[in-house]
């Protein structure tokens, strides 16, 4: 047995009461966030923690300040970053908050985007799709007389599927100045990091290339997304692509490292053992608590689940060796 | 809205982008990008029909098809090219995978018109007649063909219809291909070795209505299949397992490609598949009477 820890509705509610700037909100919304995401993916056995954490500043971002819903589109094409999405959801009262208990369960929120699932708009997960999507989005929508934006999250592994690049020209050729792409540079993929696996090159000057307007920022540092959305809002002659440096793991100190020896980066996927749990959250919940601590706010205060970690099978047998 | 992958000549589509400019996307030759373009179409409201040779659209795409199946919205996916034949181009362009890549995606109607007029009741059936996603396999060549529809023909899901009346055997196909080649085999069966042979044009590829399968077989000890396809994944092994569902006593023989399609002549390549009239023939006189034909 052993407890897990989530924020609930009345905190998320209280920060917002707050009226402190919007950078700040946001920022200290998304650690908020970064517990709850850690909290779902844990009860619920799996998930993935690495691209959630990196992910969780522009998400918030963008559902707090940017998007104008339910006009404007967004979403994630690598869509396994959908506990961190959920989180945003459940904390904004777009997702029913009792659906927190419920991920990767019948009835529930789906490991993987599904559009069953309020204010998720298209099916995800299988890489690459995600500007393909957009585009055909677009062609609809000026057919239809609107011009709603359409915000698009990626991974950077996901940049070595064929149909992403497939997918850029065209885009540019029409000038699909709707669509904006962000690029959750965390440099790790799935296994270790992407330069190891196969090296991007110089993205920016290969987007640039395929003819969008493209700019770089710290993806989790809010300033700058701030900064970098308002720039993007006088570009109306192109599609526009944010490459969003970030760090896997995002909030958590050893979840954000990936020693130089170390053969596999540990937290994309799968959920953390009891005690890797019990020291991410008392990081994550200690910035939280020195952020509102900085804005002269009480602590936060959790709600708790108690947790029986299901024990494996003694008899099941392994036909892979993970 | 019709998307197009560098192929608007040879899918037919001139006339179309001419008429409707507004709703014609030319895509280029990427064909993962189209697919998925139409999935965000069609999550916005509109109905896709998206084209390209079959070779490429089943296959190339293929998890991009089973993507938007996932998402229950309705496109229409037109491949054309479909088949043995024209066996000129060789076997990168001669479709004959195409029922087995696509036929277990959930929600997709696979369905191949035998001539002209069903073409146009197929299409129909596509967009008015049913909300779900379609495949529509279209032979680009032209083709002899013998029989016509009855008039009062209307397309039912899993259902076909009788091309030629027969007791003995029955023959199911489809395509103005193949249902050609079995017409003409029925006709030689009937007047050189006796054999009435029942000629069943069945074009839903991926779907047989088991109720009507019953009605039709029942009497026949022997069931012929003929797909311009290989013969694994074809429409034949659907009626096969069809009829092993229903717990009949009838035997049954599958006719269709069995190696990589040969290149050359369509009569030569259809006849060393031994997909041709004749070749049917002897080998379903053979099957039947023992005979050999000459």
């Amino acid at each position: 047995m052993k407890e897990l820890f989530y924020i609930p509705q009345s905190e998320f509610k209280r920060l917002k009461e707050l009226k402190i700037a919007a950078e700040t909100y946001t920022e200290i919304f998304a650690f908020f966030c970064r517990i709850n995401s850690l909290y779902m993916i844990t009860k619920a056995g799996s998930g993935h923690i690495g691209s959630s954490f990196s992910s969780l500043d522009i998400v918030s971002w963008l559902f707090l300040q940017e998007l104008n819903l339910p006009d404007d589109i967004y979403y994630s094409s690598k869509g396994h970053d959908v506990p961190g999405l959920y989180s945003v959801l459940i904390a904004t009262g777009l997702l029913e908050f009792e659906l927190i208990h419920q991920l990767r369960r019948l009835g529930g929120l789906p490991g993987h985007p599904d559009i069953s699932t309020p204010y998720i708009v298209t099916n995800t997960g299988s890489l690459g799709m995600g500007i393909s999507k957009a585009k055909g989005m677009v062609k609809a929508q000026r057919l239809q007389g609107k011009n709603s934006q359409i915000y698009v999250l990626t991974g950077d592994g996901e940049l070595q599927e064929g149909q992403f690049w497939e997918s850029l020209q065209s885009a540019a050729n029409q000038n699909l100045n709707e669509i904006t792409v962000i690029v959750d540079h965390n440099k790790i993929q799935s296994d270790t990091w992407v330069t190891k696996v196969s090296d991007l090159g110089n993205l920016e000057q290969k987007f640039a290339a395929f003819g969008w307007y493209v700019c770089r920022c710290n993806g989790n540092d809010i300033q700058a997304i701030n900064q970098v959305m308002q720039e993007l809002k006088n570009i109306t002659d192109k599609p526009k692509i944010i490459l969003a440096d970030t760090i896997k793991g995002k909030g958590v100190s050893f979840m954000e490292k990936m020693e130089p020896e170390q053969r596999l980066y540990r937290f994309h996927s799968g959920a953390p053992a009891p005690e890797i749990y019990s020291q991410a959250v008392a990081e994550l919940m200690d910035t939280a608590n020195k952020l509102l601590q900085q804005i002269g706010a009480e602590k936060l205060t959790l709600e708790t689940v108690s947790y029986t970690l299901p024990q494996p099978s003694t008899i099941a047998q392994k036909l892979i060796p993970v | 809205m019709v998307l197009d992958a560098d192929l608007a000549l040879d899918c037919g589509l001139i006339p179309f982008e001419e008429k409707f400019p507004e709703r014609f996307v030319e895509c280029g030759i990427a064909e993962q990008d189209m697919v998925s373009m139409a999935g965000g179409m069609a999550l916005t409201g509109l109905l896709p029909v998206v084209h390209s040779f079959a070779c490429f659209l089943s296959s190339r795409p293929n998890e991009q098809i089973y993507n938007n199946a996932t998402e229950k919205t309705k496109i229409i996916y037109v491949g054309s090219l479909a088949g043995l034949l024209p066996a000129g181009p060789g076997h990168s362009h001669q479709c004959v995978r195409d029922i087995s890549a696509l036929g277990g995606v959930p929600g997709l109607i696979m369905l191949e018109p035998s001539c002209a007029a069903e073409v146009a009741l197929a299409l129909d059936y596509c967009v008015n007649g049913t909300s779900q996603s379609s495949y529509l396999r279209l032979v680009s060549i032209p083709c002899q063909i013998p029989y016509e529809l009855p008039s009062e023909y209307r397309l039912t899901l899993g259902q076909g219809v009788t091309l030629i009346e027969g007791e003995a055997g029955i023959l199911f196909s489809y395509g103005p291909v193949m249902l050609p080649q079995a017409y003409q085999a029925a006709k030689i069966l009937g007047e050189k070795h006796n054999i009435s042979l029942k000629v069943v044009n069945l074009p839903w590829l991926n779907y047989v209505d088991l109720n009507w399968l019953g009605e039709i077989t029942q009497g026949f000890d022997w069931v012929f299949t003929l797909d311009n396809h290989y013969i694994t994944g074809g429409q034949g092994e659907k009626i096969a397992s069809g009829l092993a569902q229903l717990g009949g006593k009838v035997k049954v023989k599958q006719f269709g490609v069995m190696d990589i399609p040969k290149c050359g002549k369509n009569d030569e390549v259809l006849q060393v598949h031994r997909l041709d009239a004749a070749s049917l023939v002897e080998d379903i006189a053979k099957l039947m009477v023992g005979e050999v034909c000459n």
